[in-house]
């Protein structure tokens, strides 16, 4: 092998049909629901809009996951209080549309200044510090912010919430109808996922992995360690953000119940069954643990006992995946390219 | 090249009265000394010294109980180590600190971190000029994986080498940011006969080649007194000699902080395979 700019990695070859298909069978999956007659009924009554809506979900929890992936797998810290930041964005969307008759755009931007001058606030501080001092940081950030969402009643509405949320949309074009929207989120996710994939594979990124391996190494070849840190707190705070108005647009009415520590636990389970150290592993945990929560939601409308299983369930993955896959669903990805490739060469040169 | 030579005079390092305690343990207790620009200097001293204490404090891992320390004239005593490194100063590590889980090109990549400027903005977005500062960074890193001999091990993992070859990387890594001196601690440490020869022709080859001054902490007497100019020992925490190889071997001090008084009293300087 030449030492050019980039030598291809053994077995890439191998991995092109693999990786065909999993665009493929992505394609499809996201496809198929906008592709179904209104008519069409799924066992269990599922219907169209309903498969939309699960999607939707599905991708305004990947966008959070995505950031929260960049904060866990590559800067190694963890937040225990993304649900906040979340919440931030969608009340920020909120009261700024509907009490100051704000555009949808303008929102969305004020939401995500705010949450990225209390990440600042908050991770400036603690992330010059070594050691988990984020998550406790996190942790109250939460619980105080949602007190302010459930007292702050003449603001937020208190625990009746907000209503009346214009839908998402610039000028006269707005998204009204569920598959316009459904496409937006999908587009959103895609966005996400791309300048994720750059900011992975950048000198920043570069620092980032390695700082998660050793501090003082990075540090000595000139990495502001807790600058970076601090970078990516910001973006994965600011995603969150951008994902709670969305929310807010989708849902037209908010209250401070979804944007609780329970969320922000279902959060960390979400990257770290998904795999916190990629782009793609926060996405299929966000997929898994929306479409689990629904099938429960689902269920419990026949057995009511079943709906309050969600967190036995989240908690048995979390432990699965701890267990079996510690790297996460998507090292599964990694395992059957791994045994395509012993297949196709008989006698690989294992490094 | 040559300025080197012509400025061999100068001073590019020099720390005064450093101390270091951790708790109740006096790691270093009044350190002075200085590294004059182009030299290599070596550093011995029994266990626990404080040798990679004095390269901690050095390069900002901590501050210092007292004392202070400059760089060109510059005060860096209380400076963070990625300000320190920004300034000139690369190490290795006594225990191996690659981050393993990237690939050996990659590691060069994070050392050469400052020779780049791409932002937040153009690496989200991959824009050419970033483009471009990859590809050049990816070639200077080809460079000094060449030059450690590592280059047809650029694409697999570092915590798959061998540990001679993670402590040539841990050089190379050093290297690719360009310092002014490199502070090497034990680089031969696991190293076979062979190994520890090529370093040592290496080490020469970053004085004589790339105008690098070079600190070494070795235990490998042989190697440390054929490549060192000048020897500074250090022992508890205090330095207790400093001169040539010959010098420092024959100093009784010296040879009674490796043996013991007893074979201090009646020796004579026997050479260097007596260290």
């Amino acid at each position: 092998m030449k030492p050019t700019g980039c030598p291809p990695r053994q077995g890439e070859r191998g991995s092109i049909v693999l990786r065909t298909l999993g665009w493929l069978v992505l394609a499809a999956a996201v496809v198929t629901p906008l592709l179904l007659p209104e008519s069409y009924r799924l066992p269990g009554g599922v219907g169209k809009n309903y498969l939309l809506t699960i999607g939707i979900f599905i991708g305004i929890h990947a966008i959070i996951a995505i950031g929260l992936g960049l904060l866990m797998g590559y800067a190694g810290q963890v937040s225990l209080g993304h649900a906040a930041f979340y919440g931030l964005g969608a009340y920020t969307t909120a009261i700024l549309t509907i009490k100051a008759g704000a555009p949808p755009l303008a929102a969305m931007v004020a939401g995500i200044v705010l949450t990225a001058v209390v990440a600042v606030l908050l991770g400036a501080p603690t992330l010059r510090l070594h050691g988990h001092y984020l998550a406790m940081f996190t942790l109250g950030l939460g619980m105080i912010v949602q007190i302010i969402f459930n007292q702050a009643r003449g603001l937020t509405g208190g625990f009746g919430g907000l209503m009346g949320i214009p839908p998402l949309g610039i000028g006269r074009w707005q998204l009204d109808t569920k598959p316009e929207f459904y496409l937006a989120v999908i587009a959103a996710v895609a966005v996400t996922v791309l300048l994720a994939n750059n900011l992975v594979r950048s000198r920043i990124g570069r620092a980032l992995r390695a700082l998660h391996e050793s501090e003082l190494a990075t540090a000595l070849s000139g990495v502001d360690v807790a600058r970076y840190k601090l970078l990516v707190f910001v973006i994965s705070a600011v995603l969150a953000s951008v994902a709670g108005s969305i929310y807010a647009h989708f849902m037209r009415f908010i209250s401070p119940d979804p944007f609780g520590f329970a969320f922000s636990v279902e959060l960390v389970i979400m990257v770290v069954a998904g795999g916190a150290a990629s782009i793609w592993g926060p996405v299929a945990g966000a997929a898994l643990l929306t479409i689990l929560g629904e099938v429960l939601a689902k269920t419990g409308e026949q057995i009511p006992w079943v709906a309050d299983l969600d967190v036995v369930l989240f908690g048995a993955v979390l432990v699965a995946v701890v267990v079996f896959l510690p790297r996460g669903l998507v090292s599964l990805a990694d395992r059957l390219r791994r045994h395509r490739r012993r297949e196709t060469a008989p006698s690989p040169a294992e490094t | 090249m040559h300025q080197a030579s012509q400025t061999a005079t100068e001073v590019m390092l020099s720390f005064q009265d450093v101390s270091k305690v951790f708790g109740g343990l006096v790691a270093l207790d009044g350190v002075s000394g200085h590294v004059q620009t182009g030299e290599i200097l070596g550093i011995i001293g029994p266990n626990g010294a404080g040798k990679t204490t004095l390269f901690n404090v050095v390069c900002g891992a901590f501050p210092p109980s007292g004392g202070e320390i400059s760089f060109q004239g510059q005060i860096i005593t209380a400076l963070p180590c990625h300000r320190i490194a920004h300034l000139g100063i690369a190490r290795t590590f006594q225990n191996i600190r690659l981050f393993r889980r990237m690939t050996v090109l990659e590691n060069v990549l994070v050392g050469r971190h400052r020779k780049a400027s791409a932002g937040l903005l153009g690496a989200v977005l991959h824009l050419p000029g970033m483009r471009r500062e990859e590809q050049r960074l990816r070639d200077d890193a080809l460079t000094y994986l060449h030059m450690v001999g590592l280059d047809d091990r650029a694409e697999a993992l570092a915590g798959s080498l061998t540990t001679g070859q993670q402590r040539l990387l841990e050089i190379a890594r050093a290297l690719a940011a360009e310092p002014q001196i490199v502070l090497l601690d034990e680089p031969a440490a696991g190293l076979n006969t062979r190994e520890t020869q090529a370093l040592a022709e290496f080490i020469r080859r970053m004085q004589e080649e790339l105008g690098l001054t070079v600190v070494l902490i070795e235990h490998d007497m042989r190697l440390l007194m054929e490549v060192s100019e000048r020897v500074l020992v250090i022992d508890r925490g205090r330095k207790i000699a400093e001169g040539t190889p010959s010098q420092v071997q024959a100093d009784t001090k010296v040879i009674a902080a490796y043996l013991g008084d007893e074979f201090a009293a009646n020796s004579a300087p026997t050479g260097r395979q007596k260290l």
